[in-house]
């Protein structure tokens, strides 16, 4: 083979290759497997959900009859406070807590990535002063501070997507930071840095694919941190009252008293739906880890 | 009858790849009291051997034949239990690398007690802490230190500590894998030292594994060649090294470089070990062996007797003689002085002291790594750099390419100053200066193609019209670096391909922007000596081809003898000996270099001459003694009566009769 016939091997080829193999990988792992499943179960709800039962807030009981009845062939996961069906809510709880898990984690990903590139690339000033401010954001306690932003734009869940992302990036920009300090004494970093490349080159075309395996891996396992984190705050009243999640429902259980008088059908299922889902990106989360990062992998 | 025996071994891993044939019918024996030595390349399975003998292989290993008889006694097949006491009271291991695994949180002296508690409960708390004192004193350390933990010893002490745990329970035989593997010359010389006095003072025996003929040529009685598996050779170390019967063995005796014989280049051995996976018809060494046969390549020849307790495995031994021609060819020239490419003056690097610490002044502690250094690299040279590690070789090297800011000093490059140069100037001269490091299997970017990583340089400095022209660049270069065919190689990645193939990238990476110096950092020290010598060759030609300038940096002083053509010694921050390459290695002056070269090992039994081992280790740099810097270790200055200058006046780099740079103030030895 000649040089002009020679096509080299293009990153986007080469990624979804990679792609390829990681999912056999981590479909043959059984913990990663049943994440996938489950995972696959609470993303259908989601999607599928809405479009077949549509749940209506407003479409509450006639009459005192329909109001927290148990479960039976009519309402098959009983009733609510208002008469509406626990099952239709669980559902369109699904979508609320997924999409503030991916949107509040994209938002700490990629502010956590850049953060952490940032500070552990570059010595000196800079990389100390962003690590004070990561700090700071990792003291920040979640729960004044949205009680402030509540307070100030209005309880919804953008506040609670915003305040989510602002307080889970530091983790990642901790865990990007100390891969980049060690990667930046490896010899290719020194060897590339040696033939004159400049920073943006290095940290983007040499540091980055090297610290995105870790990141990914810490990515899932923060989606499940964001979702519960919303079910605390919406538990805790300060949801969004117009979208339905598992934590407004549980909120709603206990302060209507419906939890108090026994309800088990209005509390069980929402709970379930967040126990399954955290421990799906969970399950996922340290099975790719072992896959992306075989340090781990077991000897 | 033998202490220990060990009759047609056969030992297999299973792995996903499929079985591993690691040892294949090998034999060796030990006698009570003797030294055997066992050579042979990477993964030819000295480790495996050694440690099926104390019952310690890996979980997927299995014995699937031969025997091991220890004073007679089976030991295949017996219990845990049983083996547990056989591997402290009678062989006992010192691991490959295990300098690095002592426990950090546990104090020294606790861990050495550790086995005599389990071994011999009998023994009480008090005797054991004399046990361990004396064990600590016989390796060579003072008792005191035994309340120290791991990171407060150097890799030299800490396999001191090794050693000394392996005697705790008063074992006939040890086992020793690379016990001086990856130690600098003068450590690695008082540890052999040390070996060699244990097992005359305790009649020990032993079994030293070491990929370095040289060092087995040293310390043993006799010495067991193995290849891919076999037994090739074995044999008294004088008949191995003299008249050695095996091809392999005279091939491997060619890789080393000998300084107590005229200079001759070493030769590699082309090709690779088989695949230990499939079977291997007839001689392993076929298709590696210059003088084979038709039935090498389906017979396999049998261990028989070719002198006086003397085996070879070869259908050719004792007349097998592979040609010797390629001891020669691509020896560096002599010296071609042309005008200096790059001058050093007066050059200092401090690096600040972590931490708190001051000085009793109030200042901050700070690290001479370069202390006032003065040289020049001349134009088409090869000129070494050698000293112990952490002596500021690397430093040196990187502070005269810009990659390090000097403290003060001036750096020329073909007469212009470069000290401060940066922006455009730097950038041009990161294309004149290339790197090539040390390790191959960290200086490549795994997530690289080779391709990738030899166009990024092109990339990095706008070279090449397009891909198609930077393709054909990437080509040349890996042609040049002798990869063939370029197309394949360039599509693989890193791990796909072998140590010595993995350098020759990095190689093909540094020449492909046509620099004038490379600066080569240990280039060899990871690889296998049959690929070294490769490599040093290839960069050989490509200096006549290219006319390139290297700078070559090594703590091997035998590796610097054949390559360079001049060579610096450096000792703690400061170049003490500078001279033509034959004048530093065969007629060293300053007092280290003469106790450097001295330690050297070489492949040839009792060649060894009056050895001056010196005691203790460098001083850190941060606290450089007063006077001369070496005067603490000078072993001269002790035989000249301490005279006062040594210990009061620095003595600076200056030409010594012959017109090689010595910095001493008794250059002439004691002569003068
Ligand atoms: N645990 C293991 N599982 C599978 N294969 C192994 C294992 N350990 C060693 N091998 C293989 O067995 C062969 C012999 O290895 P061994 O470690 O005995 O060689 P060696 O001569 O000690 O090499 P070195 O000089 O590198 O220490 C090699 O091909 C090696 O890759
Ligand atoms: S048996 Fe044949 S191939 Fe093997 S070493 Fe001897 S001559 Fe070479
Ligand atoms: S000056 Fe004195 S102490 Fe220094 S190397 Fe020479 S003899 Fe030894
Ligand atoms: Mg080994």
């Amino acid at each position: 083979m000649t040089a002009e016939a020679f096509v080299p091997v293009r990153r986007a080829g080469r990624i979804g290759a990679a792609l390829r193999t990681n999912w056999g990988l981590l479909w043959s792992d059984p913990l990663g497997r049943t994440g996938v499943i489950l995972l696959a179960f609470v993303i259908a709800a989601a999607i599928l959900g809405p479009v077949l039962f549509p749940f209506d807030p407003k479409a509450v009981g006639e009459s005192a009859k329909d109001i927290l009845q148990p479960p039976s062939a009519q309402y098959p996961l009983g009733t609510d406070e208002l008469g509406r069906q626990v099952l239709w809510e669980v559902i369109a709880g699904a979508r609320t807590s997924l999409v503030v898990g991916l949107v509040a984690t994209a938002i700490s990903m990629i502010v956590g990535t850049f953060i952490g590139l940032t500070a552990g690339y570059s010595r000196g000033a800079l990389g100390e002063g962003l690590m004070r401010v990561t700090d700071f954001f990792l003291v920040i306690p979640t729960l004044p501070l949205t009680i402030v932003l509540a307070a100030v734009i209005g309880q919804s869940l953008g506040v609670i997507i915003l305040v989510i992302g602002l307080t889970s990036w530091p983790s990642t920009a901790r865990i990007v930071r100390s891969s980049v300090l060690t990667l930046r004494e490896r010899q290719f970093i020194q060897r590339i840095a040696s033939l004159g490349a400049r920073d943006r080159r290095i940290v983007g075309i040499h540091i980055l694919p090297n610290v995105l395996p870790l990141v990914i891996a810490n990515t899932i396992l923060v989606i499940a941190g964001s979702i519960l984190a919303e079910a605390t705050l919406a538990f805790l009243g300060l949801g969004d009252p117009v979208n339905v999640s598992w934590g407004t429902m549980l909120h709603f259980a206990f302060q209507s008293g419906a939890a108090g008088r026994g309800a088990w059908w209005y509390i069980i299922p929402p709970g379930i739906g967040i126990v399954v889902t955290v421990l799906a990106f969970t399950l996922i989360g340290h099975s790719l880890d072992r896959i992306l990062n075989p340090r781990l992998r077991s000897r | 009858m033998a202490l220990l025996e060990v009759r047609d071994l056969t030992i297999r891993y299973r792995t996903t790849a499929g079985d591993i044939r690691a040892v294949d019918a090998a034999s060796l024996h030990v006698d009570a009291g003797e030294a055997v030595g066992l050579a042979g390349e990477s993964g030819c399975g000295k480790t495996t051997t050694a440690l099926a003998i104390p019952g310690l292989l890996p979980q997927n290993a299995s014995i699937v034949g031969g025997s091991i008889l220890l004073d007679g006694r089976e030991l295949i097949g017996r219990s845990e239990a049983e083996m547990e006491r056989i591997r402290w009271r009678e062989a006992s291991v010192v691991f490959q690398g295990a300098m690095n695994a002592l426990n950090p949180v546990q104090r020294v002296g606790q861990q050495i007690a550790e086995p005599i508690r389990l071994h011999e409960p009998e023994t009480s708390a008090r005797q054991a802490q004399v046990r361990v004192d004396e064990l600590l004193e016989r390796v060579g350390i003072p008792a005191s230190r035994g309340r120290e933990y791991p990171h407060e010893f150097s890799g030299g002490m800490r396999q001191r500590v090794m050693i000394a745990m392996a005697l705790a329970c008063r074992p006939r035989l040890i086992i020793a894998d690379e016990p001086v593997t990856a130690l600098d010359v003068m450590v690695q010389a008082q540890i052999l030292r040390l070996l060699k006095e244990l097992r005359e003072q305790l009649g020990l025996a032993m079994i030293l594994i070491s990929h370095d003929l040289s060092v087995i040529a040293e310390t043993c009685d006799r010495a067991v060649v193995m290849y891919a598996g076999r037994t090739a050779e074995s044999g008294d170390v004088r008949a191995i090294f003299r008249t050695p019967a095996h091809p392999y063995t005279q091939a491997l005796i060619r890789a080393f470089p000998n300084v107590r014989r005229e200079r001759a280049f070493v030769a590699g051995i082309p090709g690779y070990p088989p695949d230990l996976t499939a079977p291997i018809e007839g001689c392993a060494f076929a298709d590696r062996c210059s003088v084979a046969l038709g039935r090498c390549r389906t017979e396999i020849p049998a261990l028989r007797p070719v002198g006086a307790g003397h085996d070879a495995a070869c259908h050719l031994a004792p007349e097998a003689r592979s040609c010797d021609a390629a001891r020669t060819p691509g020896a560096p020239g002599r010296l071609a002085p042309e005008g200096p490419l790059v001058r050093v003056e007066d050059l200092r690097v401090e690096f600040p002291v972590r931490g708190r610490a001051r000085l009793p002044d109030g200042s901050k502690p700070v690290v001479h790594a370069v202390d006032g250094v003065s040289f020049d690299v001349r134009r088409g040279e090869v000129l070494a750099l050698v000293g112990e590690s952490g002596c500021g070789k690397t430093t040196i090297a990187k502070t005269m390419v810009r990659l390090i800011d000097p403290t003060s000093g001036r750096i020329e490059y073909r007469g212009s100053d470069i000290t401060r140069a940066r922006g455009g100037e730097l950038r041009r001269l990161r294309e004149r200066f290339q790197l090539v490091f040390q390790d191959p299997y960290e200086s490549l970017d795994p997530r690289q193609t080779v391709h990738e990583i030899v166009e990024e340089p092109l990339l990095i400095h706008g070279r090449g019209r397009d891909a198609a022209e930077r393709t054909r660049l990437v080509f040349a270069a890996l042609e040049g670096a002798g990869l063939h065919p370029a197309a394949e190689i360039a599509a693989r990645y890193p791990h796909h391909l072998s140590g010595g193939q993995r350098q020759r990238v990095a190689i093909a990476a540094a020449m492909v922007l046509e620099p004038e110096l490379i600066v080569a950092d240990e280039p060899v020290s990871m690889l296998d000596v049959s690929f070294r010598a490769e490599i040093l060759s290839l960069m050989l030609e490509l200096r006549a081809q290219r006319s390139f300038t290297y700078l070559f940096i090594t703590h091997d002083l035998s590796l610097a003898w054949i390559i360079a053509d001049r060579i610096a010694v450096v000792y703690l921050g400061r170049i003490v000996e500078l001279g033509a390459a034959d004048d530093v290695i065969q007629r060293p002056r300053h007092p280290y270099t003469r106790a450097l070269v001295s330690v050297i090992p070489v492949p040839e039994p009792g060649a060894e001459s009056d050895q001056i081992v010196l005691t203790g280790e460098a001083p850190s740099p941060s606290a450089v003694p007063a006077g001369c810097r070496f005067h603490p270790r000078c072993w001269l200055r002790r035989d000249l009566g301490d005279p006062e200058a040594c210990s009061t006046v620095d003595p600076s780099l200056v030409p010594a009769a012959d017109g090689r740079l010595v910095a001493c103030h008794f250059p002439e030895g004691g002569t003068a």
